[in-house]
């Protein structure tokens, strides 16, 4: 998440504090919107296009999530971190696409990822993930990709930390598995 | 957690969406921005409606409320105008039959005895005395009703006792 808001912020830097974009958000202004798009699009853009595996489908929750923000983004009360307010709006997001579209998830056929820039090794491991169960997905993705706490994946994805816990233990235990074959 | 596994996750690369991406978002939140004002501006129109039938309704009533206390105020300016003017016909009446009887009584007096003349010469510039001050205060303030109805008391009295003096010498006479 770090990795994201350095590169991200390379080219628009503006003198706003989260809360200022924000409120600035909250009065309606489109330009504030681009600002969130420039700070958080890749972080939300990876993180559904490797839980819905097709690039379309990822680019539609990018652009549902922001029409979501944009007609509830009074309801905010900043009493969550922002980041994870809009994780949450994404995910949601993607399970209506994926029940929408009911279909199975196809990860070794339509994994549109940067490939060529990767090694063998993380390939796989991306294809891996492509093929754990969604839940356990998610939790994979926040926690070990993202870099999201397992209280703040408990909070997004309104379970328990005992289960986010649970989740990336099946997870591991899987990955490996495949990795294995 | 010390895991391969997760040494790897960490390093996989983030994915950058297509730039055209934020145009067709763009596009979408000038439109539902559009619409929200669209929105408002509806719900204005609709609410216009009830606001005018409201201003309406408190125009009528504040009209009516402005017309009934005119009214009212009519009425009672006219009343007290036309109880004043019968005051002072009755005054002028008084006035009139007291100018009358005290030509009568004034002959009479110097024939009655000293004691009771003086008497009743005192009582009457009493009254007399009474009748001027009563007028003084109407000059300044003449709906005062109390007043009105000590000057007509006052007149009333001194016709008593112009007509009691009137009477005590015809009697004498007999």
């Amino acid at each position: 998440m770090a990795r994201v808001a350095i590169t991200q912020r390379q080219e628009n830097i503006k003198p706003y504090s989260e809360q200022e974009l924000i409120l600035q958000c909250q009065a309606g202004k489109v330009a504030a919107f681009k600002e969130v798009y420039n700070l958080h699009s890749t972080l939300l853009y990876s993180i559904a296009i490797r839980l819905l595996g097709k690039k379309e489908d990822a680019e539609d929750a990018l652009q549902n999530t922001f029409s979501k923000l944009f007609k509830n983004i009074g309801q905010f009360r900043f009493q969550s971190k922002f980041s994870s307010y809009l994780v949450r709006i994404l995910i949601n997001g993607c399970y209506d696409i994926i029940e929408k579209r009911k279909y199975d998830f196809e990860p070794l056929e339509n994994f549109e990822l940067g490939q060529a820039n990767q090694t063998d090794l993380k390939l796989s491991l991306e294809k891996a993930i492509a093929c754990l169960p969604l839940k356990m997905r998610e939790c994979f993705i926040l926690f070990a990709v993202e870099g999201f706490k397992q209280s703040e994946i408990a909070e997004v994805l309104e379970i328990s930390e005992g289960t986010v816990k649970a989740h990336i233990f099946q997870a591991r235990l899987k990955l490996r598995e495949f990795l294995q074959e | 957690m010390n895991d391969p596994i997760f040494d790897k996750a960490k390093q996989l690369q983030p994915i950058v969406p297509d730039d055209a991406l934020w145009s067709k978002i763009e596009d979408d939140l000038i439109r539902e921005s559009q619409q929200k004002r669209k929105n408002i501006f509806q719900m204005a129109l609709a609410h216009k409606s009830w606001l005018s039938v409201a201003a309406v309704l408190i125009i009528s009533f504040s009209y009516l409320a402005i017309y009934f206390n005119s009214a009212v105020n009519l009425d009672a300016k006219l009343l007290s105008t036309r109880a004043i003017l019968k005051v002072e016909l009755t005054e002028k009446n008084y006035m009139e039959a007291i100018a009358l009887l005290e030509k009568r009584a004034e002959n009479q007096l110097g024939q009655i005895d000293n004691e009771l003349m003086f008497l009743y010469r005192d009582k009457l510039a009493m009254i007399d005395t009474q009748i001027n001050q009563c007028r003084e205060a109407i000059s300044k303030n003449p709906g005062n009703a109390h007043i009105r109805k000590y000057m007509l008391a006052a007149l009333q009295d001194k016709k008593h006792t112009l007509t009691e003096i009137i009477n005590l010498e015809i009697r004498g006479d007999s």
